[in-house]
């Protein structure tokens, strides 16, 4: 089982910033109809995304959010021992972006660095690999970065996915508190679904081909190339309310909570209508789940900071809370955590 | 195998989450209702799980052309 246990580690500090241009679902795509565009609304929650200029890219978004927070917790660039940077629209196939944002934020050269692939279980996956560095006594902070401009990855023209996706980037500062409080994690991962997600041609496996960047159409209308993201809906829909509720079950088991103990349970913004079925599921009553997707779409794994920032963040800063965190998706990759943050810092969102 | 299910109870029930004025009968190709979107896919197989704990599973879900093929799935797997 990948469950782990982390004591005295912490996010203390938060910080999230988004595109300026909002995109309305309603008006601003003109492949599709009016009526396709309710239908869509009405089935995810998704009214508004925020999307990138072709000159934003992940790491600029991080780039900001991590500025901003380091300048405004007062932190020395020199502490940062590691800095893990989580996405899958990374700036080039190499070099990897975190490295190449060490240097534009200034950090030591004697900082570990290194990139992490994974989507909608991203920040899962990197808070819990940042809390296990973190453990070292060499490792005094760490810069945890979520960044994803998913818009540019799929194709406008899609009817299934045309329309859900936003771009964000995330900081989150961890570092050792000695605090007692503990934090339980619990991941998962099915290659047998792999294909339920993907992005067909441009890696390796099916390199870029005159025929891989010319578009095509299929059955339900959908405009799209080979280098375009393409996601089985009902699939992934089959997946999340299968797995997941399971998932989250097992972690609040696992570190001995009922839904009670818990404040806040912010899962993955990909559909408002599923994310009531999971809580409806488990007991949890709405006033514990906060949304942000309705005004920033499928932002993947920036999606659960982006969360905590734009709905929690006075709740948060205020008093200490437990928070339920559950991202899934593409992977698939799965994985639930309960963390109990002591007022953290919480920037305000930061448009770029 | 669960307890039977009534077929009428399942058709009002369906009926109801659809916001269907007609009646619902078994054979209705449900595809072709004009309440048949995206959500309403979601909300059938969410109920359906919800209430009598079968999570239809998405390939199976794609063959079935009425209502009465969605039924005979709860039945025998609850």
């Amino acid at each position: 089982m990948a469950h782990f246990v982390h004591e005295g580690i912490n996010i203390t500090g938060l910080s999230v910033a988004v595109p300026k241009k909002i995109f309305d679902n309603r008006k601003d795509n003109p492949f599709f109809s009016e009526k396709e565009a309710e239908g869509i609304i009405k089935a995810t929650g998704i009214t508004n995304r925020r999307i990138s200029s072709e000159e934003i890219s992940s790491s600029d978004l991080c780039f900001f959010s991590a500025d901003s927070l380091l300048n405004n917790m007062r932190i020395t660039r020199e502490e940062i021992d590691l800095l893990v940077f989580v996405s899958q629209t990374p700036d080039y196939k190499m070099p990897g972006s975190g490295i190449i944002l060490q240097h534009r934020l200034a950090l030591t050269k004697n900082c570990a660095v290194f990139d992490v692939s994974l989507g909608c279980s991203g920040f899962l996956y990197g808070l819990n690999l940042a809390f296990c560095l973190l453990s070292q006594a060499g490792i005094r902070k760490a810069l945890l970065l979520n960044g994803e401009t998913k818009s540019k990855v799929y194709s406008m023209k899609d009817k299934q996915t045309g329309l859900l996706f936003g771009d964000a980037g995330s900081a989150c500062l961890v570092e050792k508190t000695g605090e007692p409080s503990k934090s339980f994690f619990s991941l998962m991962s099915d290659g047998s679904r792999s294909h339920y997600i993907k992005i067909p041609s441009g890696g390796y496996r099916n390199p870029t081909t005159i025929e891989s960047l010319k578009e095509k159409q299929y059955e339900d209308g959908s405009i799209r190339t080979d280098e375009h993201g393409v996601m089985d809906g009902a699939a992934v829909f089959d997946f999340t309310i299968r797995e997941v509720p399971n998932n989250i079950k097992e972690t609040m088991n696992f570190a001995n909570n009922e839904v009670s103990d818990i404040d806040f349970f912010v899962l993955h913004q990909a559909n408002k209508f599923i994310n009531n079925h999971i809580a409806k599921k488990l007991g949890v009553p709405l006033e514990k789940l906060p949304y942000s997707l309705d005004r920033f779409g499928n932002t993947s794994s920036v999606s659960i900071p982006l969360t905590i920032v734009s709905e929690i963040s006075d709740q948060v800063k205020k008093k200490p809370r437990k928070l339920l965190l559950s991202g899934f998706g593409v992977g698939l990759s799965w994985g639930t955590a309960i963390i109990e943050t002591n007022c953290p810092f919480v920037d305000e969102i930061i448009e770029v | 195998m669960g307890p039977v299910i009534s077929e009428i109870e399942f058709l009002v029930q369906i009926q109801d989450l659809l916001e269907r004025e007609q009646t619902v009968l078994g054979e209705d190709r449900f595809r072709s209702y004009e309440e048949w979107d995206s959500l309403a896919y979601l909300s059938v197989v969410a109920f359906i799980d919800e209430k009598y704990h079968v999570i239809i599973p998405f390939e199976i879900f794609r063959d079935f052309t009425t209502i009465g093929d969605i039924f005979e799935y709860v039945q025998n797997n609850s």
